[in-house]
């Protein structure tokens, strides 16, 4: 978690000549890039879990951009994808936005086009990160309670007063004080408010 | 496969052209739709979903009506954005079906005004002669679908179905 690895932009193309502009292209303004000539080297080389963004060019030989787009989705990667295409239609961009990817452009493209969508696609992927970062945490700090905690903090996200969740639980009100405040404390909580948002937080998503 | 689907969604032409299915009436006297989609929703339940259709032509208002009442929603027409948004129906629609030239407010800023206010309706846009860069914009401001005309009621009707059967079709993966 500490060491941050610099988010690269991944480039899957079967044209080298496009492989090579926008390798040269990315790296004049400084940013990452590693470039591949199929989906099958892509996933050979196990880079969907790296921070950035995928740009992928949606016609190639053997495994096309949207099959490796569904591999991709099969292998849990949130990986951003910019699709590229010489000859997109209409339902073959709205097929690859509702599979999730974040852009879909045609080309000729401007550079400066394609720049900004990567940096929006960067940006997005680091948010994403940053919320999946954060659950992970809740979750490692949920898991520190014990059983009974666990039930005190149920109750109380329940919007109970303490009163109650002593009688629910069959505790003295001084047991249950007791327990909300270990809760609090391994929760790392500095308000009621924000206890409950953490504990949404992740059972939402656990739905 | 993929090449397939795209040839369904656009060979043939929407409106009278293509029959909509015919259909059978149950001994319960409940009318279900006899396609090669998956069952109706059955009308033993409680209300029926609700499908919003906007569309400034009535041919094609009624075209979609007619097309939908038989898998088993009921159909609130409106003309413009602006009459839809004052009907007071924006929260309890199962999706809606919105033409993107509109006159007044288009589609596509109907949808983005229903997604500031937080309203999530699963939205398809229809469009004719459209483009790629408009299709991908829609996408990315939160349509479901986006089908262009002509298209066959198929692609429409099939993500009806899903979407009353409660499984989006689109959007964005959750993180």
């Amino acid at each position: 978690m500490i060491k941050e690895i610099k988010p690269t932009v991944f480039v899957v193309d079967d044209d080298a000549a496009v492989r090579d502009s926008l390798r040269m292209l990315l790296k004049s303004v400084g940013l990452p890039v590693e470039v591949f000539e199929s989906g099958q080297e892509f996933l050979d080389a196990d880079r969907d879990d790296r921070p950035g963004c995928l740009v992928l060019d949606i016609r190639m030989p053997g495994m096309s951009g949207l099959e490796l787009q569904v591999k991709l989705n099969e292998r849990h990667s949130i990986l951003p994808i910019i699709f590229i295409t010489g000859h997109g239609d209409v339902p073959m961009a709205v097929e690859a936005m509702q599979a999730g990817a974040v852009d879909f452009i045609q080309k000729p493209f401007r550079d400066q086009d394609l720049l900004d969508r990567i940096n929006q696609a960067l940006e997005k992927d680091a948010g994403s990160r940053r919320m999946l970062a954060e659950r992970n945490m809740i979750r490692k700090r949920l898991e520190s309670l014990t059983p009974r905690e666990k039930e005190v903090l149920d109750l109380v996200v329940a919007g109970k007063a303490n009163k109650v969740i002593a009688g629910d639980l069959n505790l003295s009100q001084r047991t249950v004080e007791i327990h909300r405040a270990r809760v609090m404390e391994k929760m790392e909580a500095h308000s009621l408010a924000h206890l409950v948002r953490m504990v949404l937080e992740v059972e939402r998503v656990e739905e | 496969m993929k090449t397939a689907l795209h040839a369904t969604r656009s060979r043939s032409a929407f409106r009278p052209a293509s029959p909509s299915p015919p259909l059978i009436v149950s001994c319960t006297g409940l009318v279900v739709a006899h396609s090669p989609m998956s069952p109706a929703i059955s009308a033993t339940q409680e209300a029926p979903p609700i499908v919003g259709v906007i569309d400034s032509d009535p041919v094609a208002r009624a075209a979609l009506k007619t097309m939908l009442q038989p898998v088993g929603v009921e159909v609130m027409s409106f003309d413009t954005a602006e009459s839809y948004l004052l009907s007071g129906s924006t929260r309890n629609l199962a999706c809606l079906i919105v033409d993107l030239l509109l006159p007044g407010m288009s589609g596509l800023e109907l949808l983005r005004r229903l997604r500031s206010n937080g309203n999530d309706v699963p939205v398809i846009l229809l469009a004719d002669e459209s483009d790629v860069p408009t299709a991908v914009a829609a996408m990315r401001e939160g349509a479901t679908d986006f089908i262009e005309k002509p298209y066959v009621n198929v692609a429409i009707l099939k993500q009806v179905q899903k979407l009353i059967r409660g499984q989006s079709g689109g959007g964005v993966i959750p993180a």
